[in-house]
């Protein structure tokens, strides 16, 4: 069975470097103009270029996303744009107005057709096929029966969300930012009403439950579901969020690219039991598997409240280890201490550790490292890498 | 120029007088029509009124599991005198070549239909018109006007759509909450703004808090050659509905504004004169 492709967001270049390190096979990136995440940092011309050679290097691919619906203003400009990414030699673009589409052929670019065009079933992907769209990001709502048919009928590259946020709505048919704040979900301007409280009210004025009414939908998570989706014949899985931290980057395709290269082994079960934690963990947010299962009832939304903390287990990054001293040097990303328990993790690797003692750049001793951003050094008996990572165990009892 | 209506098949009779053309959604295979109609009542409406215009909104985002109904519906609507066929998904369109039908179609794909490249690229497809959506400006849909071809419709009256789920919203609430409310007419309620939501069949749609009134703009609109406004009755008093279809007929501009001032307080002009942003500026 072909392994499928595991494609990751990156909203800048160091996050772009970090999905590659840590697994993925291809990374989909926004441009200063034309992407629906228009407040995300996203990569200038320059960037994109540099990031292209950083994936070209170890033979992994960038996708860039040109997939707001047009205003006519943003015809004219759209061509030099295109004209751009072709001469730098992206891999494909993204894109979902059929404008784009045909520009982006006529300049002999690849396209793949965004989630935004809402393709659930096989005869609109036969449409896009026809016309030239080399695959398709189907939208969110299909099942694996739907996936199954439309690979089935169509023979065109699929590409599948496994992880992240989800729209409540189908995608682009959400203009609730429009009118709550004016700012335009189909151009990357979307403020995430869905996310807001409401009261719900008839038409007597009799408020329905003394519970907030909400569109917030729990996050997908596909984790127990890989096998399955490579079985149907997915070409490609599809990680949310370009908008995401490093961190929660590295942990999310780490993961996902151990379940892809653990297809058909029997390790899988107690793989799922320690990651899933991991994965609940990172995100602050709970996650389901939605409509893959063709259920999409009360359990895949919030309406008990949600709290979203923000957790704190991300605790440093590797800037270097010297594999003669042994010691390696820590940028801290959260408050840690002497005593704790930790996990060092990066591309196929993973250790637990207790903090002993470290020491600043000018080699003092410390019990704690409260300052962000401050480096710290101190010795392990691993080999680590830079940009590998330190967070808290996750569960320290049972080891996991 | 000329007047479309979205209303109960029920009012067809009473506002046959006021509008050139009718819009119905069909069961199953549209949304944001709080009325659909069937196949069966789509052929005696267009026999018993066969002076007036009839379309046809297939709206919704089809499955794979909607494909045989729809195609069957397009087969059975090609044998009828409609004068279009709304769309949202592409598959009516590769429907309609396969089948080799002569249905006139309108991309109608809500908050996509903005720019007048993608309007003339579906007119290689032989979609011959376009309703635009409601969240472009009154100067976008000039310059559309002014680069297309085809047949354009303007949304000028009534409550927008916000939002379409496949998710039963509130069905999914009240089962989270075990309450059982007896009331089919739902708002959500924000900052002292209260927005329709309907949970059907085809999932939640939830509507804008105020109704678009573009009607000081209707002399414009005709003026720059669009073919079609549309008037959307949903949640809107019947009686006063017909009141303003009926000064509109009249072009009485300065009635339509006094019945809009005293029986209906939450109105605006939608986008028309608003561009909305997408970059915050930091």
């Amino acid at each position: 069975m072909k392994k499928p492709e595991l494609l990751a967001p990156a909203g800048d270049l160091d996050r772009l470097k970090i999905a590659l390190l840590y697994g993925a096979d291809a990374v989909y990136i926004g441009g200063m103009a034309f992407g629906l995440r228009a407040n995300a940092t996203n990569f200038t011309l320059e960037e994109i270029k540099e990031g292209l050679s950083f994936a070209h290097e170890r033979k992994k691919k960038v996708y860039v996303t040109v997939n707001i619906v047009l205003h006519n203003k943003e015809i004219e400009p759209l061509k030099e744009y295109l004209k751009s990414l072709k001469e730098i030699g992206i891999d494909a673009i993204i894109a979902s107005d059929p404008t784009v589409i045909v520009m982006a052929k006529q300049l002999e670019l690849e396209v793949h057709l965004s989630t935004q065009q809402s393709t659930l079933n096989y005869e609109s992907a036969l449409f896009f096929k026809e016309l030239g769209v080399s695959r398709i990001v189907l939208g969110r709502e299909v099942t694996k029966e739907d996936i199954r048919l439309i690979k089935q009928k169509t023979g065109i590259e699929i590409e599948c969300f496994i992880h992240g946020a989800m729209c409540t709505s189908y995608s682009g048919r959400c203009v609730l930012s429009n009118y709550f704040t004016k700012r335009d979900s189909n151009r990357g301007g979307c403020s995430q009403i869905c996310r807001w409280d409401f009261e719900l009210w008839d038409d007597e004025k009799n408020w329905t439950a003394k519970k907030e009414f909400t569109f917030c939908s729990k996050d997908l998570s596909m984790l127990t579901y890989i096998d399955e989706m490579i079985e149907i014949g997915v070409d490609s899985l599809k990680i949310e969020g370009r908008m995401r931290s490093s961190y929660y980057i590295a942990t999310v395709v780490g993961i996902y690219r151990k379940a892809i290269d653990l297809y058909e082994k029997k390790e899988k079960e107690s793989f799922y039991t320690k990651e899933k934690k991991i994965l609940d963990a990172c995100a602050n947010r709970e996650s389901v598997c939605q409509f893959f299962n063709g259920r999409y009832d009360h359990t895949c939304s919030y309406y008990n409240g949600r709290v979203e903390v923000s957790n704190q287990d991300f605790l440093g990054i590797v800037l270097d280890y010297d594999e003669k001293t042994k010691y390696v040097t820590i940028e801290q990303r959260n408050y840690f201490k002497k005593g704790d328990f930790v996990e060092f993790f990066g591309p196929n690797k993973t250790y637990s550790y207790v903090l002993n003692d470290f020491f600043d750049t000018d080699g003092n001793k410390k019990e704690v490292a409260r300052h962000p951003r401050e480096i710290i050094k101190f010795q392990v008996d691993f080999p680590l890498s830079k940009d590998d990572m330190m967070r808290k165990k996750i569960d320290k009892e049972n080891n996991l | 120029m000329k007047k479309m209506v979205m209303t109960k098949k029920e009012q067809i009779e009473t506002l046959k007088e006021y509008t050139d053309a009718f819009l119905f959604g069909i069961q199953g295979l549209s949304v944001n029509t709080t009325n659909p109609i069937s196949l069966e009542e789509v052929k005696k409406i267009v026999i018993e009124y066969p002076n007036k215009e009839f379309f046809i909104s297939l709206n919704k985002n089809m499955h794979n599991e909607d494909l045989p109904l729809l195609r069957k519906t397009l087969k059975e609507l090609n044998e009828l005198p409609v004068c279009g066929i709304l769309f949202y998904d592409v598959a009516v369109v590769r429907i309609k070549k396969e089948e080799k039908l002569s249905l006139p179609l309108i991309w109608a794909a809500e908050h996509l239909t903005t720019n007048f490249n993608t309007i003339q690229f579906f007119k290689e497809y032989k979609v011959c018109g376009t309703l635009l959506s409601s969240d472009i400006t009154l100067r976008e849909i000039l310059e559309i006007r002014k680069n297309t071809e085809g047949t354009l419709i303007v949304p000028i009256f009534g409550y927008q759509s916000m939002m379409v789920s496949r998710r039963h919203l509130l069905k999914n609430y009240y089962k989270a909450f075990d309450i059982n409310p007896s009331k089919e007419k739902m708002y959500i309620e924000k900052e002292g703004k209260k927005y329709p939501i309907f949970d059907t069949k085809e999932g939640t749609f939830v509507y804008s808090s105020d109704i678009l009134n573009g009607n000081a703009e209707y002399e414009t609109l005709e003026k720059a050659k669009i073919d079609y406004v549309l008037f959307d009755s949903t949640l809107i008093e019947e009686k006063i509905f017909l009141n303003i279809m009926k000064e509109r007929k009249e072009n009485n501009e300065q009635k339509i504004e006094k019945i809009i001032k005293e029986n209906l307080p939450n109105v605006d002009n939608g986008f028309l004169y608003q561009e909305t942003i997408y970059k915050v500026k930091k």
